[in-house]
């Protein structure tokens, strides 16, 4: 028997009770979309997600902080008086509150020793396994200055890639840098306006000239003073910078001839000696390094693209940009960075399912770590798990549909018993009767699961519409053309599954028709 | 030396068929040579209808042995039971045993169909074997919509369609008035004049037996009475 012929009696049969059909392909139709939506958005948010960050590498960067150890819950160096709890009260109620101020008085007074990024522990960092790349976060505040104006202000200088290409759509004036290790600079329009540059012409001329930047480690500056009159601090001049600076090394000179009453200047004094138990004696030193303005930042407007990452919420901030690799050796010029380290660095490994080992391994060293790659494969795992639970019920579905296929299939070969038992006396074999119902089971998956795959589709465009809308919403940008995603695979897939299953269902009625005995079917009324 | 065209085309020996605690056949001996036409006669219940579908490859014998054409039926296996069925036998029963849901013409293909032949060739057969039923303006007509006669030369064309060599029919004009069962008888000797085929006619008419064969056989209880 021709396989055409197959598939025509299976037809056939499916055209004779039309509406029997419908109803039984229906459920597979059902089942079917089902399946594919619930696969369908699962396969589009996981796309979306690894798009968004695969932009940026953030699926294989880890941010690293310097952490504190944790103040230990024990007396150790308290101070007697701080243990002593007054007033009448239960042991129990003593010890917690002895415990509390103790926590609280070592908080204070002496906090864990912190487990510091400096370059001996980066180089560890760099030398564990799967580590490509550390990029330390270089972001310092300093003073700027143009030598050749005797003008000033306050600089918040960032360190950034020298090829950092998103920079380049905001540089007004001039170019990017030259090279990883030129000490050039890009400057903020807003920065040069506090210096003093102002027209474009002026700006035009700046290209070129030398800037200098100073920071310090002081904790305490000059321009604490300014802070405690509630003065500005920005747009000094060099004479009033050299004036602040030797008032305030005059101050606690000042202090003793305070004019208070002679016991409360004792007092006041004893206060202001009084240093906090374990604190350092910090030397104020400064670092200082001239660079050459190569270009002019403008400040962001409402058509950038938004910030992709760290380094463009770092560069949106600053006042003066420099390279990376220049920004390291200068940071590190401050003995408190030194000792320090950085305030954060970016470890960058080579894949991401190297991401977890990665993580564990900065745990080990005792780091503050955070991983929008382990978060999102978290994110990933919930939405494996919720998907495998749609996934799951649409597999329901499709079964009951499928034993519902079963029953109306036994139903069909007993309405047909006497057609089976005329094709038997004509020559049939039973293997012939056997592929024609279990070619009508595969045509009942086949076409209900390509109208499910259809109807799964066009199930998804409101779906989609109203999923954009509130991505929209949440302000997500950029959007993705769709949350739906539609592999070719899985629109073979489906339909093919469908067939399977219900070719199976078909089976122990198909058995059954090509078994029945000519003799007694022909006799069948 | 003998020659196959010599040997009987039909030869059961002790033939025997039961069901159950009932027995039908008992140890049958009946030799039919090729070309004959041969008529059963027998109340209901002797065991006619039994024995035709025991020719006819739709049943097996409980005992004993049925050689058609030189094959005992006994031995076959289901599928070549269904060959023989398909290329060997062809019936034509009271009932027509048409599958209503399909036309005339779908009918009479349907042993082509069967036989795996190409969609146009077998379409090319059936036509012709309708038109030589006078059938041609029927061929896409349910058996619902034609009467019992031309059901009947419907149920002939698709019998004769591959040329059997032996013809089982089962009360042919049972249901027919006579001059429609006059009709079919007709094509009936017509063709086995033509093809040279043999007949067996299983019925209760007298008349129609004394027409249609050279051989009468009488059963009763499962037995031949005569030979």
């Amino acid at each position: 028997m021709l396989s055409s012929d197959l598939i025509s009696f299976g037809l056939f049969a499916l055209r004779r009770h039309k509406l029997r059909t419908l109803l039984t392909m229906l459920g597979i139709t059902i089942g079917t979309a089902t399946l594919v939506i619930s696969i369908s958005i699962g396969l589009g948010v996981r796309h979306v997600i690894d798009e968004q960050l695969r932009k940026e590498d953030n699926l294989r960067q880890i941010s690293v902080f310097p952490s504190n150890d944790g103040v230990e819950e024990n007396f150790d160096g308290v101070p007697d008086d701080v243990l002593q709890v007054d007033g009448s009260m239960s042991d129990a109620r003593r010890e917690r509150i002895r415990k509390i101020r103790a926590i609280r008085w070592k908080r204070t007074y002496a906090p864990a020793a912190p487990k510091p990024l400096t370059t001996e522990r980066i180089d560890e960092l760099r030398r564990l396994p799967h580590v490509v790349d550390i990029i330390p976060i270089l972001d310092e505040s300093g003073r700027a200055s143009l030598p050749a104006r005797q003008k000033e202000t306050d600089a918040r200088v960032y360190g950034i890639p020298h090829d950092f290409n998103r920079l380049a759509p905001r540089v007004e004036f001039g170019r990017s840098f030259s090279s990883a290790d030129a000490k050039e600079c890009l400057v903020h329009e807003y920065a040069l306006y506090r210096l003093g540059i102002r027209d474009d012409a002026d700006i035009q001329a700046i290209l070129g000239s030398p800037l200098r930047i100073d920071l310090t480690s002081a904790r305490r500056t000059p321009m604490s003073l300014l802070n405690l009159m509630d003065a500005e601090a920005g747009n000094l001049t060099r004479e009033e910078t050299e004036v602040i600076e030797k008032a305030w090394k005059m101050f606690p000179e000042f202090m003793e001839t305070i004019p208070l009453p002679e016991k409360e200047r004792a007092i006041l004094l004893k206060a202001l000696r009084r240093k906090k138990p374990g604190a350092k004696e910090v030397r104020d030193s400064r670092v200082s390094e001239t660079f050459t303005i190569v270009g002019v930042l403008r400040a962001p407007v409402k058509e950038d693209k938004p910030d992709q990452g760290f380094i463009d919420s770092g560069v949106r901030e600053s006042d003066v940009i420099i390279p990376r690799e220049v920004a390291g050796e200068f940071f590190l010029g401050l003995p408190h960075r030194a000792e320090s380290g950085f305030a954060g660095v970016r470890v960058v490994v080579d894949h991401e399912d190297n991401l977890e080992e990665a993580v564990q391994a900065i745990r080990k060293m005792g780091l503050n770590e955070f991983s929008m790659g382990v978060f999102i494969q978290q994110m990933r795992k919930n939405t494996v798990l919720i998907g495998f639970t749609m996934d799951f019920i649409a597999l329901v579905a499709l079964i009951v549909a499928v034993l519902g296929i079963m029953n109306t299939m036994f139903t069909t070969v007993l309405e047909r018993t006497r057609e089976i038992g005329i094709l038997k006396s004509l020559g049939a074999k039973d293997r012939h009767i056997l592929l024609i119902f279990l070619t009508e089971g595969a045509l009942i998956g086949l076409i209900g699961g390509l109208s499910g795959v259809l109807l799964g589709w066009l199930a998804s465009i409101p779906g989609d519409g109203y999923a954009l809308s509130i991505m929209r919403k949440q302000g997500h940008t950029p959007l993705p053309e769709s949350v739906f995603s539609y592999p070719i695979e899985l629109l073979l897939a489906v339909p093919l599954f469908a067939m399977l299953l219900t070719t199976l269902a078909a089976l122990l009625p198909a058995r059954r028709a090509s078994r029945v005995e000519p003799v007694i079917a022909l006799r069948y009324e | 030396m003998s020659n196959a065209m010599d040997e009987p085309l039909v030869a059961t020996a002790g033939l025997t068929k039961s069901y159950g605690p009932l027995t039908v056949l008992r140890d049958l001996h009946l030799t039919i040579p090729r070309g004959q036409r041969v008529a059963l006669l027998g109340r209901s219940g002797s065991g006619k209808s039994t024995l035709l579908n025991l020719l006819g490859g739709l049943d097996v014998p409980s005992a004993g042995s049925i050689v058609v054409n030189g094959r005992d039926l006994g031995r076959m296996t289901p599928n070549q039971r269904a060959d023989y069925r398909l290329t060997t036998v062809g019936m034509i029963f009271q009932s027509f045993n048409l599958v209503a849901s399909r036309t005339a013409i779908e009918n009479i293909e349907m042993p082509l169909v069967l036989a795996g032949m190409a969609r146009s060739e077998r379409r090319k057969q059936a036509l012709a074997s309708l038109d030589s039923m006078g059938l041609s303006e029927r061929a896409g007509h349910l058996p619902a919509e034609l009467s019992g006669g031309e059901r009947q030369r419907v149920a002939i064309a698709r019998a004769l369609l591959n040329r059997p060599p032996l013809l089982l029919a089962d009360e042919p004009t049972g249901n027919l008035d006579s001059t429609t069962g006059d009709e079919v008888v007709r094509l009936l000797l017509g063709y086995l004049e033509s093809a040279g085929a043999t007949l067996l006619l299983v019925t209760h008419d007298e008349e129609l037996a004394r027409r249609c064969a050279n051989r009468i056989v009488r059963m009763q209880d499962g037995m031949i009475l005569n030979t």
